[in-house]
């Protein structure tokens, strides 16, 4: 393989620092001389460190030059194999170890395109040398790393430019513990806040805080290291609230002292939670009535009661359900998807626990066009597949790398992800039947040998013979001890509400990619759990939070943060989101061929319903995850479309402007109106006189109007939740 | 001596060393206990000689030659090559080809005398390993296999012993790993780690096609012996062991595969055809020796002698020994039964 020239400079540019990182760690690494390492502890964390085996050098699908290394070391036995073994021994040499080419070629004394890596001064050189001077012995097959720990795993450095050195621990299958601190890897999670350095060092770059990963003979760990946005100590209410989450959303920006936003004007908290909970804007009249005083705390609480028992509500979740479970129309017939759309749809209204939805999903079978739930083994025929979607929908987690090789971020191997997709082995489509039969395994990729299925993370499984596997895996899943199933669906609403995750993306739950917020996450989780997975009720506990309600607009110190929950985010309609408000402040429904008139964009069943606004909007195709929540188009046809397409030009004569008119409406009425129908507010001062010198100027009032319609529904405060 | 019977005394060498006899026949009932000898170096080439007196190996540096009845050391050579990788003898038994090299720099093949031990000639300009080593069935071509992604063939006079290159063969997208000669004299047939099998005229170093039928390395090639009857050059079979568990056998003048064995458990780096074509030995990771009917590819046998991969093996010219070595340094030694 050849690289270009800069490629190659950058390249051994890491080269250099990776060697500088094995030459010391030599030093702790090798103890006992006379004693030969044994190859998976001793010898592949050397390799591992010095870079050999990394994606971009022998750890590529197809290896380098030849020579193929498993990913960061995940297949020892195969990895020692290939060092000692393969083309006739060529890369070891017992006979002159020195001569060996593994040294040789690592060391640089002879060309090798990756660079110096052991140098021949270094302990690590003398190691791998000692290695093979011993026969380059494997060592005992049993003894390896079962887990790492890093200390501290949460730091908080008073400002840019401090680092701390973290110190790894790994525990070894002997019942041993070694400092593995020099063969440790690093890498920061956000290098613009952390910059991890090769011998442990994380020293920060900008404030904020982000996690540093650590890997080491297939093992994860994570450290969190934050450093303060200010010098001076900010008082923030929400540490003082009454309500727990506030308390830790408050507890983390005083730490980081990061100034909260006031709390969000009545206008704003309504359109906020009507967009946030029911997924369409609050009318004219109920912007008037709730904003006809101030309103308190409790004021804020019966509302948001109010809109969880809201029709809408069920629309809107069943659409967001729809959009986790990838319910497209493509998978089945139309009467397939829409008995699944319906059953989506019951469960929402029935409020139906979320775990009990899950098994629901995980154990079915039957017809598709009559058994809703059965429509989810249509995701996929392939077992791994099926795990795959599985893991993302209900664990938040991404596993198909363990497909090929060990996860490289996390802890699953291949055989943990094919024992988990072995679960689905046995579920087959024949026709309209999806069926759970006593035949279909699934294989181990190197052996060949079925794998009894196991869930991720588990050591055995307890699936009796015989019985349908999913039903080993539902009770798995959604068990209180499964705390990844709580987490993520916790995750995923918090995401919906608060405009980020605790943990981003959504379905990346690992132990490299900690939340910004451990201890409310669980604390979150566990609550979900304890109120019997209710999802009106994690959607309630979140929205009535002063964190929640906080005001969008930012202080000046917390503009740069995006993660803390010092200032409500800004959260982009999504398309069925906003294509319903333009028709609701418009008051010109769209038209969906196979719906009645007045049918919203979030009712739609699939994404098959032919609507050019919709694929404008980037509605979500739902072929893969949309966990996003926003928008997937954008760009320049979009804004064209917005600004002269008829999605809002062809509304802006009938309609609400047409209705005013002919109710005899003012100008002030006018404006108003459309102000609260758009905004959820009514014009401040400026904004009220500068319309009224445009509707004075203008040829009549129906063009001013539809000016002012046209001006709102192209604006920023109406694409936005804010 | 005629064409004929040069084919039939000599056999053809593959990739890793292999050798075999005119007079050989398997029983799949004989399981004698080997006779063992090890060192320390992988052992990656062997190799009879034509007389059928020495048993010869690749060493540490060095050529062992050993006793062929037990494979004991009997004296060594000096061949200070860091890597030995491939044994051939001139079908006149005269001329001993060693195929090696510095791995990553260089790859030589040195003729040796076979009479007085003496370097005759060395081949340098590989610039990886020389990782496979074969003369044709007349003895007037050396193939050399090499991991720098090509292969050689150099023509030797017959009247001084002397060699000038005929053709490179280039065409292979990584490492040939193993070089053959049809028995036909038309056609050299090459492998190598990018899964592909290609076959050269001999004429003018032409590809005359290429075959991708393995789906990994292909370690080993070996062409199957004719006993008797008439020789015509389509019919010429020869079997390719692949780091993908398979044995194919081939007529690569005809170009299509004809078979595949599927028996093995885990890569195949070295094949034997009995003298009498009648057998197929394969080895390899698994370290067991398998014995298949070479028209019908029925297991015959089965050994597990060694503990290692096996990499080299080679039959007695008179067809009774079946050597085999391995990573371990062990090289055994087992009898063949008679016909």
């Amino acid at each position: 393989m050849k690289r270009s020239a800069k490629g190659l400079r950058a390249f051994r540019v890491r080269c250099e620092l990776a060697w500088v990182a094995v030459a010391l760690a030599g030093l702790s690494a090798v103890a006992g001389a006379d004693n030969p390492p044994a190859f998976r502890t001793g010898v592949l964390p050397l390799l591992t460190k010095a870079g050999c085996n990394a994606g971009a050098c022998h750890g590529a699908a197809t290896g380098q030059g030849g020579f193929k290394l498993s990913l960061l070391g995940y297949d020892p036995e195969e990895d020692y194999e290939r060092i000692t073994r393969e083309r006739g021994g060529r890369r070891i040499d017992r006979a002159a170890p020195a001569e060996s080419l593994l040294l040789r070629k690592s060391s640089r004394q002879i060309e090798h395109e990756g660079g110096r890596r052991l140098p021949r001064s270094s302990e690590a050189f003398r190691k791998v040398l000692h290695w093979i001077e011993a026969g380059a012995p494997y060592g005992s097959r049993e003894l390896r790393v079962l887990g790492i720990a890093v200390s501290p795993d949460d730091v908080l450095l008073p400002s840019t430019n401090r680092s701390v050195s973290l110190r790894v621990t790994a525990r070894l299958s002997d019942g041993s513990r070694e400092d593995v601190t020099r063969l440790a890897l690093y890498s920061s999670n956000d290098d613009a806040i952390v910059e991890a350095g090769p011998q442990g060092e994380a020293r920060v770059i900008g404030p904020g805080a982000t996690s540093v990963m650590v890997r080491y003979s297939g093992q994860v760990a994570a450290s969190r290291v934050a450093s303060p946005f200010g010098g001076a100590e900010v008082m923030n209410p929400l540490a003082a609230s009454e309500h727990w989450i506030d308390r830790q959303i408050g507890a983390e920006l005083k730490r980081l002292r990061i100034p909260g936003s006031g709390p969000s004007s009545d206008a704003e908290f309504l359109r906020r939670a009507h967009l946030d909970v029911i997924g369409r804007l609050p009318t004219a009249d109920e912007a008037r009535a709730f904003l006809l005083k101030p309103r308190s705390r409790e004021d804020r609480q019966r509302a948001i009661d109010a809109l969880l028992q809201r029709e809408e509500f069920v629309d809107f979740w069943t659409m967001r359900l729809a959009d986790l479970l990838l319910i497209s129309g493509r998978r089945g017939s139309e009467e397939a998807t829409r008995v699944y759309h319906e059953w989506v749809r019951a469960q929402v209204a029935r409020n139906t626990p979320f775990d009990e939805l899950a098994r629901a999903l995980l154990t079915s079978s039957g017809r598709l066009s009559a058994d809703g739930p059965s429509n989810f083994f249509t995701l996929a025929s392939d077992p791994r597949d099926m795990a795959e979607h599985a893991g993302r929908i209900f664990l938040g987690a991404q596993i198909a790398c363990a497909r090929c090789h060990a996860h490289p971020t996390d802890r699953w191997t291949q055989e943990d992800y094919h024992r988990f997709a072995a679960y689905f082995a046995r579920v087959s489509r024949e026709g309209d039947f999806i069926q759970s039969g006593e035949r279909g395994e699934v294989e181990h990729p190197k052996t060949g040998e079925p794998l009894e299925p196991r869930p991720l993370g588990a050591r055995a499984s307890t699936a009796p013979q015989g019985a349908d596997r999913r039903v080993e895996l539902a009770r798995w899943m959604t068990s209180p001890d499964t705390t990844q199933f709580s987490r993520a669906i916790v995750n995923r609403v918090w995401r919906h509400m608060m405009g980020r995750g605790l943990v981003e993306p959504v379905d990346d739950l690992r132990p490299t990619n900690p939340a910004t917020h451990p201890g409310l996450l669980a604390a979150l989780a566990k609550d979900f759990v304890a109120h019997g997975h209710d999802l009106r009720w994690l959607i309630r506990s979140i929205a009535v939070t002063r964190a929640y309600q906080l005001a969008s607009r930012t202080t000046g110190l917390n503009r740069l943060d995006d993660r803390f929950y010092s200032h409500a985010y800004l959260k982009e309609l999504p398309a069925p989101v906003i294509l319903d408000a333009i028709a609701q402040v418009t008051e010109v429904p769209d038209a969906f061929p196979g719906y009645p008139e007045g049918a919203r964009a979030v009712q739609l069943i699939g994404t098959r319903t032919p609507s050019y606004a919709l694929d404008v909007l980037g509605r979500c195709s739902r072929d893969a995850a949309c966990d996003g929540g926003g928008r997937r188009g954008g760009g320049l046809a979009l804004a064209l479309h917005l600004i002269n397409g008829p999605t809002i030009n062809a509304r802006l004569r009938s309609g609400v402007v047409a209705h005013l008119l002919a109710q005899g409406a003012t100008g002030r009425e006018m404006i108003e109106e459309l102000y609260l129908r758009a905004f959820t507010r009514r014009p401040e001062a400026a904004e009220l006189a500068e319309w009224e010198r445009m509707f004075a100027s203008a040829s009549d009032k129906a063009t001013a109007a539809q000016d002012l319609l046209w001006t709102a529904l192209n604006s920023r405060e109406f694409a936005y939740n804010h | 001596m005629n064409r004929r019977s040069t084919l039939l005394q000599l056999g053809l060498a593959g990739c890793l060393a292999i050798a075999f006899s005119p007079n050989a026949a398997a029983s799949p009932a004989s399981d004698p206990n080997p006779k063992a000898e090890s060192s320390a170096t992988p052992i990656t080439a062997l190799a009879f000689s034509r007389d059928g007196l020495a048993l010869v190996s690749n060493g540490p540096r060095r050529l062992d030659v050993r006793s062929p009845r037990e494979g004991a050391v009997q004296f060594q050579i000096p061949c200070n090559l860091p890597k030995i990788t491939a044994l051939a003898f001139h079908p006149r038994g005269e001329i001993l080809a060693v195929a090696g090299g510095e791995p990553g720099v260089r790859g030589e093949v040195r003729l040796f005398d076979w009479r007085t031990r003496a370097v005759l000639r060395s081949f340098t300009n590989a610039e990886d390993l020389a990782t496979g080593v074969a003369f044709d069935a007349a003895g007037d071509l050396l193939g050399i296999a090499a991991a720098d992604s090509r292969a050689r063939v150099w023509r030797v006079a017959r009247t001084n012993a002397s060699f000038s290159e005929a053709f490179t063969l280039s065409g292979h997208a990584g490492p040939v790993l193993a070089i053959a000669f049809s028995p036909s004299g038309n056609a050299v047939v090459t492998a190598g780690a990018d899964r592909s099998i290609k076959v050269w005229s001999t004429a003018d170093g032409r590809l005359l096609r290429a075959f991708s039928h393995h789906l990994e390395a292909v370690n080993a090639l070996a062409f199957r012996p004719l006993a008797a009857g008439p020789v015509d050059a389509r019919i010429f079979s020869c079997a390719s062991g692949s780091d993908d568990r398979t044995v194919r056998v081939w007529q690569p003048e005809v170009g299509r595969m004809v078979r595949i064995i599927r028996r093995h458990r885990a890569p195949v780096f070295a094949l034997a055809y009995s003298h009498d074509g009648r057998s197929l030995f394969t080895a390899g990771k698994e370290g067991i020796i398998r014995r298949f009917d070479a028209d019908s590819d029925t297991l015959l046998s089965e050994w597990t002698t060694h503990t290692d991969w096996v990499y080299a093996l080679a039959i007695s010219p008179d067809g009774s020994k079946l050597a085999s070595g391995d990573w371990s340094g062990a090289v055994r030694v087992r009898d063949l039964p008679a016909p």
